[in-house]
């Protein structure tokens, strides 16, 4: 992936781009049509996805991150500059709890790891410090920890940059031949803010933790659940609805104080014996409405069997969505003709029902070989969603195409008409015995169902081949055949072992 | 609740009712594009909304979802699309309408399948729902037809040929059968198309072809005639 700007003045820019797209040549800062270019020119199918940067996005997202960290210490934030990209955390007195500093340290980047993200940690006395050893000496694979004695010995063979100082500062010292932080040292305190700036020595002390500094603290947001527990325990369905009705009371007036709504919520049911069950309801669009929510969950309850008795009953709204706002009516209603929101409805209950993984959106993919040429990603994608707040109905009545959208509109991905392939594609293709013209030549009759068919026309071959890099390569040769009888299937002959399949039919 | 707050709960309740059949009255027709083939089999001048259309068709290759779906395909604009894919054979690069707007539907049983065609009628937005239905009760068919009507939405049912004599609610019955394209290179499929139940017409049979290239629109082969007729003609 590449991020780009065009907010320096001088056309887009990148501003980060992904490791791949570093192996191709892309450096922040390039041009943004050079970095195009770059891609381009090699044409290789995993092409970096080039989008805009949104600061107030990755912010946002940093927040959420962030918030992850509360399972290691109650005090965390983010560092303190207009674009931060550094989660700082004070773990003071919470290193015993994961066995001693590098435990914690190790914890930490598992916890991020399983996330999707590749982390730098490192564990220093002051925040400048901790900050330049995870810029300049941390890897994905080591964690250091700076001790409160040694740390400023380690602190002064490293370079002036990571004292967190603006780019021209940093130039103007190693112009000066002033490349690390201990010659920095070297020099006379009272000479520096006469030549760099006030900034430097703060810095400077800073990360040497002779001048205080605060975190940034980050505060999560008070978990939206509420629970019951009753003398007796509920027996059936009913009783389970009205619990979790007047449970939903509160959560919706504190969503609504919010201006949000729920995309996710989670019910737990605990037996009497203690044992848990748990439903997850997903909607596709954020839900303000009582009545929908609960019967969601009865939904649910219809797909799961609940457990005989239920002696405590937690709900938690664990995804939420901003609203949008909608005109009201003459009686001060909230309309209610919204395609959008019958469309959201339809959508909630087909995956409520049925289960996410049933309910599904294609897109397609620019692999030759046939049975890798679709994906089939469930339509509700709250986690995902959660990262771009939907802010109308309608937006999220469409937002469940926009990642078909993405492959499908793209050129190369819908260079072949949709009448060239099948409409059905059996699981696995079946293998069949073909009389054929010659060893490589179209088939001429084939057996398949029972049935013998004789071909009158074929069109073809259409050689698919797939590279060796691929864990299965693929060599085959794909006609279209029409039979005597009008019906038309879609056959191959698999190159390597020589024998013949039918893959589909078009139906 | 006092008896003014009753009555204007009631009214605002006879408005909506009031929008609401305005709105079904004006999803019954789905915007025209072209006058295809399947028109004028059935006769009508646009392709309605509202009603289930039941395709009889047999075995695998013969190209009956292809011609259902090929018949409406110029005529969508807007609104969702559903294909409840009970046997997970959907293939998305074969599907000529717009995937962007689809929504693919895999269903573990025939009850859940028939709910979710159900629902999936029933809601204002779905332009069209495809499905291959085999076992339909009478009860369940009506229930399907009923839930079109509510939805303003066309119901495409793809069935086997031997319930031709079995009760049906849909509007429009038609029956596919393949033929084969000898001695017409140019062509891709051939097909011949009788329509069984209509609103207008009752009877016809026509010879529909499908052309090859990107746009493979569907084309009328021979003109629409009643079957007595084309027995005597032949």
């Amino acid at each position: 992936m590449v991020m780009y700007s065009a907010s320096g003045g001088r056309g887009a820019r990148v501003t980060h781009c992904s490791r791949l797209a570093r192996e191709r040549g892309v450096r922040p800062g390039m041009p943004l049509a050079e970095a195009q270019a770059l891609c381009d020119a090699l044409s290789l199918p995993d092409c970096p996805l080039f989008e805009p940067e949104d600061r107030e996005a990755d912010v946002e997202h940093l927040q959420r991150l962030a918030c992850v960290c509360e399972r290691f210490t109650p005090l965390f934030g983010m560092e303190d500059t207009d674009a931060p990209e550094c989660l700082l955390l004070d773990v003071t007195g919470c290193t015993h709890l994961f066995g001693d500093e590098s435990g914690l340290l190790r914890a930490v980047s598992q916890e991020f790891q399983e996330r999707g993200f590749q982390t730098r940690v490192a564990l220093a006395p002051t925040i400048g410090a901790a900050w330049a050893a995870a810029h300049w000496l941390a890897r994905p694979d080591l964690q250091p920890v700076l001790r409160p004695g040694p740390f400023q010995r380690t602190l002064a063979r490293l370079p002036v940059a990571a004292l967190r100082l603006p780019a021209e500062t940093v130039a103007l010292l190693e112009e000066l031949g002033l490349r690390m932080i201990g010659q920095l040292q070297a020099l006379p305190r009272s000479s520096l803010p006469a030549r760099f700036g006030s900034g430097l020595l703060q810095r400077l002390d800073q990360a040497c933790g002779d001048h205080p500094e605060s975190l940034r603290r980050v505060t999560p947001p008070e978990p939206l659940a509420s629970s019951w527990a009753g003398e007796y325990p509920l027996t059936d369905r009913d009783e389970l609805a009205y619990v979790c009705r007047e449970l939903l009371g509160p959560l919706l007036e504190r969503l609504t104080e919010r201006r949000e709504g729920a995309r996710q919520l989670l019910c737990r049911g605990r037996s009497p014996t203690g044992q848990v069950q748990e439903w997850r309801v997903d909607f596709a669009s954020p839900v303000t409405e009582e009545k929908h929510l609960l019967n969601m969950l009865r939904l649910q309850w219809e797909r799961i069997s609940l457990m005989p008795e239920v002696a405590a009953v937690q709900l938690e709204v664990t995804v939420t969505g901003t609203l949008r706002q909608r005109p009201r009516n003459l009686f001060g209603e909230v309309s209610d003709d919204d395609t959008g929101r019958e469309l959201n409805g339809l959508l909630d209950r087909l995956s409520n029902r049925l289960g996410r993984q049933a309910v599904l959106q294609a897109a397609l993919r620019p692999e030759a070989q046939p049975e890798l040429s679709a994906a089939y990603q469930p339509c509700l994608q709250p986690d995902a969603e959660a990262a771009s707040p939907v802010s109308s109905s309608r937006a999220a009545a469409s937002s469940f195409v926009t990642a078909a959208a993405r492959t499908a509109g793209s050129p190369e991905v819908r260079s072949l008409s949709s009448r060239q392939r099948p409409l059905r594609l059996f699981p696995q293709p079946q293998p069949i015995d073909v009389s054929a013209a010659g060893p490589e030549g179209a088939p001429r009759s084939f057996r398949w169902d029972r049935c013998e068919h004789r071909v009158i026309r074929s069109w073809g071959p259409e050689r698919i081949e797939t590279g060796w890099w691929n864990e299965e390569p693929a060599r085959r040769d794909y006609f279209r055949v029409e039979t005597q009888a009008g019906l038309h299937f879609w056959l191959f002959h698999e190159l390597t072992g020589f024998r013949w399949f039918v893959p589909g039919a078009f139906d | 609740m006092s008896a003014s707050a009753s009555t204007i709960r009631d009214l605002s309740l006879a408005i909506r009712r009031m929008e609401r059949s305005h709105q079904r009255s004006r999803t019954t027709t789905l915007p025209v594009l072209d006058t295809g083939p399947l028109l004028q089999l059935i006769g009508e001048e646009a392709l309605p909304g509202g009603c289930l259309m039941e395709w009889l068709g047999d075995s695998a290759g013969a190209g009956l979802m292809t011609l259902a779906l090929e018949s409406v395909c110029g005529s969508l604009r807007d609104g969702l699309s559903v294909v409840i894919d009970a046997n997970r054979e959907f293939f998305a690069p074969g599907y000529p309408l717009d995937l962007t707007r689809t929504v693919i539907v895999r269903p573990e049983s025939l009850p859940d399948a028939l709910w979710t065609l159900e629902q999936s009628l029933r809601t204002p937005g779905v332009a069209v729902v495809l499905s291959a239905v085999e076992r339909l009760s009478a009860a369940a068919f009506r229930r399907l037809q009923l839930a079109a009507e509510t939805g303003g939405t066309l119901g495409l049912l793809l069935r086997p040929e031997r319930l031709v004599r079995s009760v049906s609610f849909a509007e429009y019955r038609l029956r596919a059968r393949p033929l084969s394209m000898r001695g017409r290179p140019a062509c891709a499929r051939l097909w011949e198309l009788e329509l069984l139940k209509a609103r207008q017409r009752f009877e016809g049979t026509m010879r529909v072809e499908q052309c090859d290239g990107p746009d493979g629109r569907l084309r009328v082969v021979s003109g629409v005639a009643a079957p007595e007729a084309e027995r005597h003609a032949s």
